[in-house]
């Protein structure tokens, strides 16, 4: 049966007696399977003869309007072509970018050259007491006398509660970063405390709620942690990293054929375009 | 050197925001508007990250404590063939056009073509390049992995989820379901699987008998036709004691409010409600075929989940309150209303389809909005503890900023909280939080309320209580109570606190703090109390009036202000009910 349908196809592709080899289409026993298999793929089933000769003249008529299409330069000039076409070759970059997971090795390597991406933020504990904004004028008065009180008692964690007003936020923070100081009190304050020295009662410093009198009882500085402390976000970092790497590489590996030419134009044109 | 240190878990529960509702390049009808962002972008975009949204840089600024991805379970598999170049059917052409597409007509009309078509009838099925649930279990497992990849105790909570997405007759029945933890099923449930809500059940029972715990979330009841709060079941029965028991097993939460509108309540039939004209999204109401009804909206089912907790023994539509966005982006909680980029693709992805164009099927454009937050009182920012809280509803909704609000109640709370910690420390020890059950008591009930504004964000008007009962009849009835204002306004003689005022510039899009107040605390006592009538409350807190996101579209693009939404906005938050029943 395959015999048959090949010879009809020849038939039917063999086209206008022009003789040009790109008017030639071949089609080959291994193409057939490969049809087949599809349908067996989408339908869970074996053709029958009527659809498996249905699918070859598809594949025939498909084939022609290609070549044709490609005779007439359609792929040079139709936008969507192009862009289909420069699809392609990303999406097989990122193909193989996608490996296995990477060895310990491979990983520890990976963190060393680029361990300051992976710096732990500063961290630091502060004690801090809040004074509304209820009495508008006097807000900022009332913090100076009661910062005056806090330098005079220096109170520890537990006499924090007798200062200042109530509000829903703890009076210590222990080992906190910025992004927690921004997300319990704002990016003002969380500013603001980041440049304060450690040891002693300041303020007010202003919050999206008021003010605060705040004490900084001690601040680590950044540092790198061991590259096994944070192996999970390299692995993902890395493999993240594999595939834009691979569809760059792809892409270096064959811009090194081409050469670029640019005419003067290009030049001014650049030139003359606003920053 | 120990990585930054993680807090010893806190009894008296901290508030952490996330989302539970959002769609990536793995929900087809997200990956037709252009949405490429997987699920490692996703999470990365969730913790605060940059990330590139249709060509620019994007970001919320601030990191969610949690999120849950939920994806429509119906096409994952299509979308692992159409993504991953080697999966199976990557070459079908049907796939190759859906990659390619640019212009919308060409997206709507395939979409019209593969899926709406294919959906219509009794018995859709899946689409012809669909190449077996082989591509839908690698799906899945991807996502599950990444989920747990990124997955950070104490810092960051991801959540394994997707969304079941019935829609019999364009009823929206759609629910978000989500596990506790990692022992998940081989394949998620879609509704060519399970067609209705009480088969979602039966399935979801099957995975805890194998030990799995979850629960699914229903959202858009205002797009429900009328179907989300229903007297009879999907067989046209009406629901019975085990309807309930099982619907409230399952479903603890509703989302309150999404960038397809604001469920609790719109102002054609809350009249007596000062507040109900918010994000009522009304063109939800001329497309689909679907209807603008009170049984729509998520006030209304949960009184008249009462009336089925006195005539049946027990309440089916017991639900807590959650927010989510149901972003098309891939951008979990893009809340922000100043910086807001839409939320489904081309559809309102620019000035020009915001204020004039339509999100296919659903609204108006100018409609829609960013969409609510989700908030949990957990003791620990982990998947189990925030599993648990929303479990047992100690939740709240806001419709964007991180607003914090506490509601606990009680026969014997002390009313006139001297301050926040001794509230909460009394709330927990006397009374019970949001989302509990008063116990049985013959007194009136205390509530003690608080809310504390966002930092970065605009002050607070005001703290309502909003009762709902039902008599011995059936018959549902609701009060509204101002409990706590900023500055000192005097009730008039209805009762109501007056107006909070306006800052807004609407030539400039800026507000500012010079009215209302930093945080709220009162209580208020239900002196028409009778221990004979099923009950609810739950609490809802007002910002000051803040610039609409269509009005910072409007200044920045020195364009009018659209004439047919507000120009501003109170946006706000609501907590969990707290019920009782004789």
């Amino acid at each position: 049966v395959l015999g048959v349908l090949i010879a009809a196809a020849i038939l039917v592709v063999k086209g206008p007696p022009t003789g040009e080899a790109e008017r030639r289409v071949v089609i080959t026993g291994s193409d057939l399977l490969q049809l087949r298999a599809g349908f067996v793929r989408t339908w869970q089933r074996e053709p029958t003869a009527t659809e498996l000769r249905g699918a070859l003249e598809q594949h025939v008529r498909r084939e022609v309007l290609y070549r044709e299409a490609l005779a007439r330069g359609y792929d040079r000039d139709d936008p969507v072509v192009r862009r289909a076409m420069q699809q392609k070759m990303e999406f097989l970059a990122a193909a193989q970018g996608a490996q296995g997971p990477p060895t310990d090795d491979e990983v520890e390597a990976y963190f060393a050259l680029r361990s300051e991406k992976y710096r732990l933020p500063p961290v630091l504990s502060m004690a801090q007491v809040y004074v509304n904004l209820d009495d508008d004028a006097q807000a900022e008065e009332r913090a100076a006398v009661l910062l005056a009180r806090l330098q005079r008692d220096d109170p520890g964690p537990e006499q924090l509660a007798d200062y200042g007003d109530a509000i829903m936020l703890a009076p210590f923070f222990a080992d906190v970063t910025d992004v927690d100081l921004r997300s319990a009190f704002g990016g003002e304050f969380a500013e603001a405390v980041g440049a304060l020295e450690p040891g002693s009662w300041l303020g007010p410093i202003r919050s999206g709620y008021g003010w605060h009198l705040v004490k900084v009882t001690d601040r680590r500085e950044s540092q790198i942690p061991p590259w096994t402390a944070v192996r999970a976000r390299v692995v993902g970092d890395m493999e993240y990293e594999a595939v834009n790497a691979s569809r760059e590489q792809l892409y270096q590996e064959i811009a090194q054929n081409y050469h670029i030419v640019t005419d003067s134009q290009v030049a001014k044109l650049l030139g003359s375009a606003t920053e | 050197v120990a990585p930054v240190a993680v807090g010893e878990p806190n009894p008296l529960r901290e508030a952490y925001f996330g989302e539970t509702h959002v769609h990536g390049a793995y929900s087809l009808d997200a990956y037709i508007g252009g949405a490429r962002l997987e699920p490692d972008e996703q999470y990365r975009f969730a913790r605060g990250e940059q990330v590139t949204l249709y060509g620019k840089p994007h970001s919320i600024g601030r990191p969610l404590d949690f999120v849950a991805l939920s994806d429509h379970a119906e096409y994952i598999g299509e979308m692992y063939s159409t993504i991953v170049p080697d999966a199976p059917g990557h070459n079908q052409e049907e796939l190759e056009q859906l990659r390619k597409m640019r212009s919308l007509e060409e997206r709507r009309s395939w979409f019209a073509k593969y899926i709406v078509e294919n959906n219509r009838g009794t018995n859709p099925q899946h689409p012809p390049f669909f190449t077996g649930f082989g591509t839908t279990k690698s799906a899945w497992k991807m996502m599950v992995e990444a989920a747990e990849r990124h997955n950070d105790p104490g810092r960051f909570t991801t959540l394994i989820a997707f969304e079941w997405s019935a829609a019999p007759d364009g009823a929206n029945l759609h629910r978000n379901v989500i596990f506790r933890d990692a022992n998940v099923p081989d394949l998620p449930v879609s509704s060519y699987e399970v067609r209705r809500e009480d088969e979602l059940w039966a399935w979801m029972a099957g995975l805890e008998a194998r030990g799995m715990q979850l629960l699914a979330i229903p959202h858009n009841s205002n797009a429900s036709k009328g179907l989300m709060f229903p007297a009879v079941d999907a067989g046209g029965e009406p629901i019975d004691l085990e309807y309930a028991q099982k619907r409230q097993h399952f479903e603890p939460l509703i989302e309150m409010m999404q960038i397809k509108g604001n469920s609790e309540v719109h102002r054609n039939f809350w009249t007596a409600d000062e507040f109900a004209d918010f994000e009522n999204a009304d063109s939800l109401a001329k497309f689909s075929g679907r209807t603008l009804e009170p049984r729509n909206f998520v006030r209304w089912g949960l009184e008249k989940g009462l009336a089925y907790q006195q005539e049946l023994g027990s309440n089916p539509f017991k639900y807590g309150f959650i927010g989510g966005t149901d972003n098309h982006n891939g951008a979990a909680s893009d809340v922000v209303e100043s910086n807001w980029p839409g939320s489904h693709g081309p559809e309102d992805g620019s000035v020009e389809a915001r204020r004039t164009g339509e999100v296919g099927g659903w609204a108006e454009a100018r409609d829609l909005n960013p969409g609510s937050l989700a908030a949990v009182w957990a003791t620990e920012n982990t998947r189990a503890a925030i599993f648990d809280a929303m479990r047992r509803r100690e939740t709240f909704a806001t419709s964007g900023p991180r607003i914090k609000v506490r509601f606990f109640g009680g026969v014997n709370l002390p009313g006139d909280p001297a301050d926040p910690k001794t509230m909460v420390e009394q709330g927990y020890e006397l009374g019970v939080p949001m989302g509990s059950d008063l116990p049985a008591a013959g007194n009136a009930p205390t509530f003690t309320v608080y809310a504390v504004k966002d930092p970065d964000g605009a002050n607070l008007d005001r703290i309502q209580i909003i009762k709902g009962w039902v008599d011995a009849a059936g018959e549902l009835y609701e009060q509204i109570v101002d409990v706590a204002w900023s500055g000192d306004r005097v009730p008039g003689p209805d009762g109501k606190v007056p107006g909070v005022g306006n800052t807004v510039d609407l030539t400039t899009a800026t507000f500012t703090n010079d009215i209302g107040s930093a945080q709220l605390m009162g209580s208020w006592t239900d002196e028409n109390f009778d221990p004979e009538q099923h009950a609810l409350y739950y609490l809802r807190v007002l910002e000051i009036p803040t610039p609409r996101w269509s009005t910072y579209d409007a200044v920045r693009n020195n364009l009018p202000l659209l004439d047919d939404v507000p120009a501003t906005i109170q946006e706000r938050a609501w907590s969990s009910p707290i019920w009782y029943s004789p």
